[in-house]
């Protein structure tokens, strides 16, 4: 085979299996972690900026940790739910 | 022979009993005070009344730092930084004891008009002329007659807790025995982190995981009193950093109030840890009472909730679970990243299954840990540092956090056990404190004594290790939190 061909083939079934394999990850996986991630963002990125108001900040800030532990006790309470099905 | 003075030769054979004579009459009964409970905890350390792995060498440790008191060699005393506390002792007959007040400090003004208790000086720097000269005659202000005298500096050699200077800090670590240990391991939180990879490595997040909603719920009701104190110990005349680190014992957890302490009461965190310590001790002993009389018996003996197939958790699960909520808090909390990276790298350790860094971590690490925490502990209480107006204060509002606390726990039992239709037994309340795993057991062993037939072990533990993370969170929040509120 073809030295370029068999780049193709080699990356075709690289993105393959990677697709696959997020396929195979529960969803609540990805959520949770999108969840969390997002709240570290609100709390840590968003927050600061809006600083000039206290009371914003304070609200901003605290729901992002919210946001965030949420987003871990949605992983936790999928995997709780998944085993026991 | 009719020269020699017999009271000398005693004061000098028994160096010990004459410093701990010649110290101030609340120093000197404080010391022998705190002789007799280091020989208390040894015994009741020795009869597992109290946790022996910490008691024991706490115990002794208290006895020495209190009975191995010795006036120190002048340039040993000005190393320690501890130069206004030194005291002029007449030669005659050790009876005038006067102490220096330097000029610009807070007291001067009153302590100076005091001129048969207090010697003025210009600086800390006359005090050191003093101190190395070692005699310093001084005329009485009644009698104006001369009289001569010796300075020096009460201490020991085991620890000089707050040397900031680096030059003394190096000379006494060749001096003082357990300086080194404690520089390099205690008072920068490594001994604490140990403690908390090895509380890493014995917990199984399983249990956390397959019943997440009451194990999280239940330990957040369990920080009351790390919620309650805070404001009760400011309200006392504490300052924030100090409130938080009170706080903190409302969580059951040592090495978080010692982490918290060093962050934020440094001066003060020698009795907040002992405090701490002391009332861990008391848990075992106290909890069940206090179980006793919230619940009733009937109450006691009610079954949990069974799953409708029994829930196992993969080690893979556990491991990718350590790995996102480790990374989360060490986001949301930067300065508690010590302690999440402790806990979490010895769980991440014992679902990996790497039994060598298991036995390491579990044998040495914890072991380790716990022996020199207990030992530098207690040779940080001597009298000199445990005698604070402080401390009466710390020791309410110790027991006070960790009753309410308690009472929290059990009241997030008396919810669950309303929220999932009376299938929850609200003992497992007190599991919320974070004492792994002795208060998990303490909730057992309370309802086999009922019945014997109800196993709740399990749903203990979660709530058990959810207590633990609850109060790692709650400790990173005080840490970040008390600097911005207190600047």
């Amino acid at each position: 085979m073809p030295e370029r061909i068999r780049f193709f083939v080699l990356r075709e079934r690289r993105n393959f299996s990677f697709v696959e394999l997020m396929k195979k990850i529960p969803r609540y996986w990805i959520t949770g972690t999108a969840v969390a991630v997002a709240g570290v963002i609100a709390a840590r990125v968003i927050a600061p900026e809006l600083k000039d108001s206290h009371s914003v900040y304070i609200v901003v800030k605290t729901l992002g940790h919210l946001v965030a532990f949420a987003g871990i006790f949605f992983i936790a309470r999928g995997i709780s739910k998944n085993t026991e099905s | 022979m009719n020269n020699i003075d017999f009271i000398d030769v005693i004061r000098r054979l028994f160096e010990g009993i004459t410093t701990l004579a010649d110290s101030p009459p609340v120093l000197c009964w404080t010391g022998v005070g705190l002789i007799i409970l280091g020989a208390v905890l040894v015994f009741l350390g020795k009869r597992g009344i109290l946790e022996p792995l910490l008691m024991i060498p706490m115990g002794l440790g208290m006895i020495v730092a209190n009975a191995g008191n010795l006036y120190l060699d002048p340039t040993t005393a000005i190393e320690s930084e501890r130069i206004a506390e030194a005291r002029w002792i007449n030669s005659e007959d050790r009876t005038d004891v006067r102490y220096f007040t330097v000029q610009g400090s807070p007291d001067f003004a009153e302590e100076s008009k005091q001129t048969d208790k207090y010697i003025h000086v210009k600086s800390t720097d006359a005090i050191a002329g003093f101190l190395k000269a070692g005699e310093l005659e001084i005329i009485d202000a009644k009698t104006q007659k001369k009289i001569n005298g010796r300075v020096l500096l009460q201490g020991d050699l085991n620890v000089e807790p707050l040397v900031q200077g680096e030059k003394n800090l190096v000379a006494l670590m060749q001096k003082d025995w357990i300086q080194p240990i404690y520089n390099y391991a205690f008072s920068n939180n490594l001994i604490a982190c140990f403690i908390f990879m090895g509380i890493g490595v014995l917990l199984d997040v399983g249990f956390l995981m397959a019943r997440p909603f009451q194990s999280v719920f239940v330990a957040f009701c369990a920080e009351l009193g790390t919620i309650v104190t805070f404001p009760v110990a400011i309200a006392c005349g504490l300052n924030y950093g100090e409130a938080a680190s009170i706080a903190i014992v409302g969580g059951a957890d040592g090495p978080m109030v010692l982490f918290t302490a060093l962050k934020l009461a440094k001066d003060l965190f020698v009795p907040v840890t002992v405090v701490a310590y002391l009332y861990l001790g008391i848990t075992y002993g106290a909890y069940p009472f206090l179980i006793r009389f919230l619940i009733p018996e009937s109450l006691r003996k009610v079954r949990n909730k069974p799953t409708k197939k029994p829930i196992k958790v993969t080690a893979n699960e556990k491991i990718a679970f350590t790995v996102v909520t480790c990374a989360v808090l060490c986001l949301l909390f930067p300065v508690g990243a010590p302690l999440f990276c402790s806990l979490f790298v010895g769980i991440a350790v014992r679902e990996a299954g790497i039994q060598s860094f298991i036995r390491l971590i579990d044998q040495v690490f914890l072991y380790g840990g716990t022996f020199f925490l207990g030992l530098i502990l207690g040779l940080l209480c001597s009298a000199r540092t445990l005698l604070d107006e402080k401390v009466l204060i710390l020791l309410v509002l110790g027991i006070f956090a960790l009753t309410v606390s308690a009472v929290g726990g059990i009241i997030g039992g008396y919810i669950m056990y309303m929220l999932t239709g009376r299938r929850f037994n609200p003992v497992c309340g007190i599991a919320g404190i974070s004492c792994v795993p002795t208060c998990a057991k303490i909730a057992q062993k309370e309802i086999s004594r009922v019945a014997p037939d109800v196993i709740v072990l399990p749903d203990a533990l979660g709530i058990n290790i959810s207590g633990v993370i609850t109060s790692a969170i709650f400790t990173g929040v005080y840490i970040a939190l008390v600097p911005m509120i207190g600047a």
